[in-house]
């Protein structure tokens, strides 16, 4: 996608934008609501976001600062804007800073603080960070086009947070567990009585046996522990651990996944997730939560006409 | 080194979390004007 340069902005476009730079201007997407409440968002989005404009360090300028949350109206939905300078969404200022970490989650801290203060008020679809558009018009056709799918959505989420789960493993703990297992025991015992080539052969068979049955036990442990707090949660996704911390830790991310959890059996939910985190040897859990339904705002196949 | 690694090595879970959910996660509608903001491989 291109960035919208005003040098570049179509006639007809700049004339539906009456203010005089709307062409140096965009509209940021924070997320997507039901209609209705909109009073309740504009007087209380203002507070809320000042106080948090004040407290951050904005690495990307401070420009955007004084431009209020906007609500749009589309059809049933409603969706939370804010009107940005493009040029800190254009190409070259995204480039700049993409491997910057401190920038990056500081995008994401104001990104969420937003969308947290909604979502303690009402369902939110929130939107990817940095989702930004040319003119308002083009957030209401955006959300027309998949305007049931949207609201199919937020009645999913109603009532509920998302809560992040982490479970580690001392993979070494485990490769000990599983020395147990009869394939591996029988193994040993032969090696024990083979003479020194037959016992090198047997050596490497045992070693690639023992890696394989602590690969099936940790995906087995992680499968359980996901079964397990999915039973207690409205849905349940799994994401893709970070299997390169194995090179930093002795511990190994085994699971990564999000969970769709009614406000109503929240403490249910967290006993199971405490009664993870205290663990048990060689495996444990870390978690974070209530987030607004990130990685439950996902739209399916369908499309609305 | 990658964002996501550093996070992992702080091991700063909400902070991971965090930037996991908005830059991955989140819905996604036609017609933005932005090019992905984080291009970081998110491990």
């Amino acid at each position: 996608m291109t960035e919208v340069r005003e040098d570049t902005l179509p006639q007809a476009q700049a004339a539906t934008q009456p203010a005089p730079a709307a062409a140096d201007w965009g509209w940021y997407l924070y997320g997507i609501t039901r209609r209705g409440a909109v009073g309740t968002i504009r007087s209380e989005r203002g507070d809320v976001d000042r106080g948090a404009a004040e407290s951050a360090t904005d690495p990307g300028g401070d420009e955007d600062e004084g431009e209020p949350l906007q609500v749009l109206d589309c059809g049933a939905l409603a969706a939370i804007v804010r009107r940005v300078p493009l040029a800190q969404f254009s190409e070259e200022a995204l480039r700049a800073h993409g491997d910057d970490t401190a920038w990056i989650a500081e995008m994401a801290r104001r990104h969420n603080q937003v969308i947290v203060a909604i979502h303690e008020e009402q369902a939110i679809l929130p939107a990817k960070l940095g989702s930004v558009y040319a003119r308002a018009e083009d957030v209401q056709a955006a959300v027309a086009g998949v305007h049931e799918a949207l609201r199919a959505q937020l009645e999913r989420v109603e009532g509920c947070d998302e809560w992040a789960v982490h479970m580690y493993a001392d993979r070494a703990a485990i490769e000990q567990r599983v020395a147990a297992h009869p394939t591996i025991q029988a193994l040993q015992q032969e090696i024990a009585a083979a003479g020194p080539g037959r016992a090198y052969l047997l050596q490497r068979k045992l070693d690639e046996e023992r890696a394989a049955a602590t690969d099936q036990a940790l995906r087995e442990m992680a499968q359980a522990e996901y079964e397990h707090l999915a039973r207690g949660a409205a849905a349940g996704q799994l994401t893709q651990p970070a299997r390169s911390a194995s090179e930093t830790h002795d511990e190994i991310e085994v699971l990564r996944a999000a969970f769709l959890v009614p406000r109503a059996s929240a403490d249910t939910f967290l006993a199971e997730l405490r009664s993870c985190v205290e663990g048990r040897e060689g495996v444990h859990c870390e978690y974070s939560g209530p987030w607004p339904p990130y990685s439950f705002a996902v739209l399916t196949e369908e499309k609305a006409p | 080194m990658s964002m996501s690694k550093a996070l992992v090595e702080a091991r700063d879970v909400t902070l991971l979390d965090l930037v996991d959910r908005a830059v991955d996660h989140g819905v996604i509608l036609t017609g933005d004007i932005t090019i992905s903001v984080v291009d970081v491989d998110l491990i």
